[in-house]
């Protein structure tokens, strides 16, 4: 009995709202004390005598006045009630100093004790509730207060004609809090609109529509104002009732959305490239025929046929600088030589361009011109225009126009025409033809050519490749004859040895002691054994790609184990601590070889320990820049860095000192490279320790991590 | 002039071989003084007077230098490039003595100034019968600088 009485003090003219209320916060809380006050002044009253813990007030009280009251409220909380139909105000309380503000529904109502209680539960104060409070079972309202999902209460406010206009949020879970980033204690009771900023209900329409008809349901939407994807269900409660659960999935739809993004330009970047029509747009006319070749013939052809020309590209830009520009029609126009001045250039490039220009116009009818294109491949590349002031009728009002504008007289101007016209024995017609024919004889030109340029890109890509090939097998070559060399020099010495020491040995037959005979045998034997074990090692490195067990797919860790348990007599005699990372990838390969190539680089490593305190070898896992890569590392004797390059050569013995035949490493970068991967090595230098990885095709090696 | 000790360098990673080389000519019948190196870095210290052979006197160098040219640390190659870049070293005589008989390895030492090229036969009477000849014609015949004024 230590908890403290709840005070309340509710003021609502309407004693069936005060009754509803009433009673819910006798139920939610167990010891409670609420004074209701129908006016203003029976609410002074009750303040002058008693002090409460929170005040719920019917903000439409008696207009300005309960407004007015409410600022002098300073002592508890208050909860503001509205009109739900009187939207307008939903503001005015919590500018006079009211906590919070909700809409006076029916459900709303029922949850004010739950509000109050999250308000005074802010301020650190706690009353009693009562266990009773509620008829959910236990399990349902763990699910809602757990649940990933936001979840939200809604009554649905109707007009006097019994039409939704607005809804008004009654409950929410903490998923919503934590989604939204919006208070429970903000959220009750509020507008829909208000609350989401939102200039109409949002969803208004779909959420009637389910409390009308009863039918769930669900959709995914792009929420504006919160910039914000959302998947809602939503479904019925009772008739003015509707719940919603809601999912964020914006980040899943950006992903989504780059996605398809992405997948949309490759695919028009693959289309681009698989349509052969395309590929000559990377051309233009410039890479396939020499442009000033061009402006040559360009050139003579119009002083031989006395005519305007110019070539344009398949855009319309000019590619040659026009030729005979003015000549042709010099009598008359008079225009500097500056191509863009001349009527006849503008008539040629363009015959619309300038027909608003009098200028122009006035000459029209003595120009014609004539365009041929020159097509390549199916494809116009570029058009040879020619242009000439020829005499058609002599328009009278022409002449007199001319005459008017050059200031000359209209017998000058006949006379003009006329005599140009005499020079011209090449009919315009005859040089249309003659263009035609040699636009067509550079087309053919340039489709040789291009032909050409194809072919050479094509024999550019071969030699590339033959180039690349050669180069392989000069490497190859170097390979081959670095081992024969070395083949050839380490089969030999042991040789030498049992045959000198064998000569040795007849030629002191007599006079040798049994010593020196025992040793020189010692000797021979040595170098026998050698021979064997190099001949041994040669033929299993030349085993590796002849002799080729089954591909399968098998784990690395495995395998790895198995090579250890091969060589744990000398681990043990060393005694060194191997381990070995149990997120090794699966691979695809030989699985004798791999095993093998574990083997001799464990091998090794426990062979150049050194006389480290604890020795340690340790096999793992990492990527570097992407691909999957095993490593074998030990805290041994390392190699200096000069040496380092020669590692994997053939009977590479860097200490001469050590057991061995020099072909562990040559035999396991041979296993590597027929898996496709590649090793390296890398060790800070003599002393320092050493790693070796091995880089397996990404293709190859699934991580099951 | 005066007759000059001789004294041979043996460079050699074989022990055996070593062995064989130091035995053959110690049959033979000259009054010779042997050192033998094991790899390329250690004859260069040896001719250099270096860490473990700091000790050497002038009297100790070498006027003929037998060499293996597959050698741990520092090749023969690398050896004899740096024997025939050194002026005070220049003028001793360098056989090559290996296994090898490939056209590149011979020309190599040559193109280095090696002395002579002998590679090592498998037969073990001729192995005896190269070095007696070697004995002869190099302690016999061969004029020999000396070593103390070797430069000049």
């Amino acid at each position: 009995m230590d908890e403290p009485l709840f005070n309340l003090l509710l003021v609502d003219p309407n004693d069936n709202d005060c009754k509803i209320i009433r009673n819910a916060f006798n139920s939610y809380f167990d010891r409670c004390v609420i004074s209701a006050a129908h006016s203003v002044s029976d609410a002074r009253d009750c303040l002058n005598s008693n002090t409460y813990n929170i005040i719920i007030l019917n903000a439409a009280l008696s207009g300005d006045d309960g407004t007015a009251f409410l600022r002098t409220l300073k002592k508890a909380p208050v909860i503001a009630m509205i009109d739900p139909l009187n939207k307008k105000h939903a503001a005015d309380p919590t500018n006079a100093g009211a906590v919070t503000y909700v809409v006076k529904t029916k459900a709303v109502m029922r949850k004010l004790p739950e509000l109050a209680d999250q308000i005074l539960a802010e301020n650190n104060l706690n009353y009693k509730k009562n266990c009773l409070n509620t008829n959910v079972s236990e399990q349902y309202k763990n699910l809602y207060y757990s649940m990933e999902e936001g979840i939200v209460l809604h009554e649905i406010i109707f007009d006097g004609q019994g039409t939704p206009i607005d809804y008004v949020i009654v409950d929410v879970n903490p998923s919503y809090e934590k989604i939204l980033c919006i208070k429970r204690a903000d959220a009750i009771g509020k507008y829909a609109a208000d609350l989401y900023n939102s200039p109409t209900p949002p969803y208004l329409d779909l959420y009637s529509r389910v409390v009308q008809t009863g039918q769930p349901t669900s959709f995914d939407t792009y929420y504006a104002p919160m910039k914000k994807y959302f998947s809602i269900s939503v479904f019925k409660i009772d008739d003015s009732e509707f719940a919603t659960v809601f999912k964020d999935v914006t980040s899943v739809k950006h992903m989504f959305d780059q996605m398809k993004h992405r997948t949309s330009r490759l695919k028009s970047k693959l289309d681009k490239l698989l349509s052969a029509q395309d590929s000559l747009d990377f051309f233009s006319i410039s890479d396939i025929t020499n442009i000033d070749e061009l402006q040559k013939i360009q050139d003579i052809f119009s002083q031989v046929t006395n005519v305007a020309s110019v070539i344009v590209d398949n855009k319309g830009n000019r590619i040659t600088s026009p030729s005979n520009e003015c000549q042709p029609c010099y009598n008359y126009t008079k225009t500097p030589t500056a191509c863009h001045g001349c009527p006849l250039t503008r008539y040629m490039l363009n015959r619309n361009t300038g027909t608003n220009n009098e200028y122009t116009s006035a000459f029209e009818p003595y120009f014609d011109r004539e365009e041929a294109p020159i097509v390549i491949a199916g494809k116009e590349m570029a058009k040879w225009i020619i242009g000439k002031c020829i005499l058609k009728h002599a328009d009278e009002n022409l002449i007199q126009k001319i005459s008017k504008k050059k200031q000359i007289t209209i017998e000058e101007v006949i006379a003009q025409l006329t005599s140009r016209n005499n020079h011209h024995q090449i009919p315009f017609e005859k040089i249309k033809e003659f263009l035609w024919l040699l636009a067509k004889e550079i087309s053919t030109l340039g489709y040789n050519n291009l032909t050409l340029a194809k072919e050479l890109e094509n024999k550019k890509i071969f030699e590339q490749e033959r180039d690349a090939l050669i180069h392989e097998l000069e490497e190859k070559n170097k390979e081959l004859q670095q081992f024969a060399y070395a083949v050839s020099h380490d089969l030999k010495s042991p040789l030498i040895t049992v045959q000198g020491y064998l000569g040795l040995i007849k030629r002191n037959l007599n006079n040798e002691s049994i010593e020196q005979f025992n040793h020189d045998l010692s000797r021979i034997s040595n170098a026998v054994s050698k021979m064997q074990m190099l001949l041994d090692d040669l033929l299993e490195l030349s085993r590796v790609g002849s002799v080729n067990h089954d591909i399968e797919s098998f784990s690395l860790t495995d395998v790895v184990y198995e090579a250890i348990e091969l060589v744990q007599g000398r681990i043990l005699e060393r005694n060194v601590t191997v381990t070995v990372d149990p997120s090794l990838p699966e691979i695809i390969g030989d699985r004798v070889r791999i095993m093998q190539l574990f083997q001799n680089l464990i091998d090794n490593a426990v062979k150049f320990i050194g006389d480290t305190e604890r020795p340690l070898i340790e096999i793992g896992y990492q990527e570097i820049d992407n691909q999957p890569c095993v490593f074998v590392r030990d805290n041994g004797i390392g190699i200096a860095v000069k040496d380092q390059s020669k590692i994997f050569e053939l009977f590479t013995k860097l200490d001469p000192d050590s057991s061995g035949t020099g072909i562990g490493l040559t035999l396991v970068k041979r296993i590597v490279e027929m898996h496709d991967g590649t090793i390296w090595y890398t060790s800070e230098g003599a002393g320092k320790g050493s790693t070796f990885y091995i880089a397996f095709p990404v293709e190859n090696t699934t991580n099951h991590l | 002039m005066f007759e000059t000790y001789p004294r041979i360098l043996i460079i050699e990673d074989n022990p055996d071989h070593a062995e064989l080389i130091i035995r053959s000519l110690e049959v033979t019948d000259y009054d010779i003084s042997l050192y033998h190196v094991s790899d390329g870095e250690e004859a260069l210290d040896f001719l250099f007077r270096k860490n473990e052979y700091k000790t050497l006197t002038k009297d100790d160098m070498p006027n003929l230098i037998l060499l293996d040219l597959k050698l741990p640390k520092l090749d023969g190659f690398e050896v004899l490039k740096t024997i025939k870049n050194t002026d005070s070293l220049r003028h001793i005589p360098v056989i090559v003595l290996t296994t090898s008989n490939m056209d590149t390895d011979i020309q190599k030492a040559y193109d280095l100034q090696a002395n002579s090229y002998l590679v090592k036969p498998i037969n073990f009477t001729l192995f005896i019968t190269l070095m007696e000849e070697f004995g002869s014609y190099w302690l016999e015949h061969n004029v020999r600088p000396l070593s103390d004024n070797g430069k000049g």
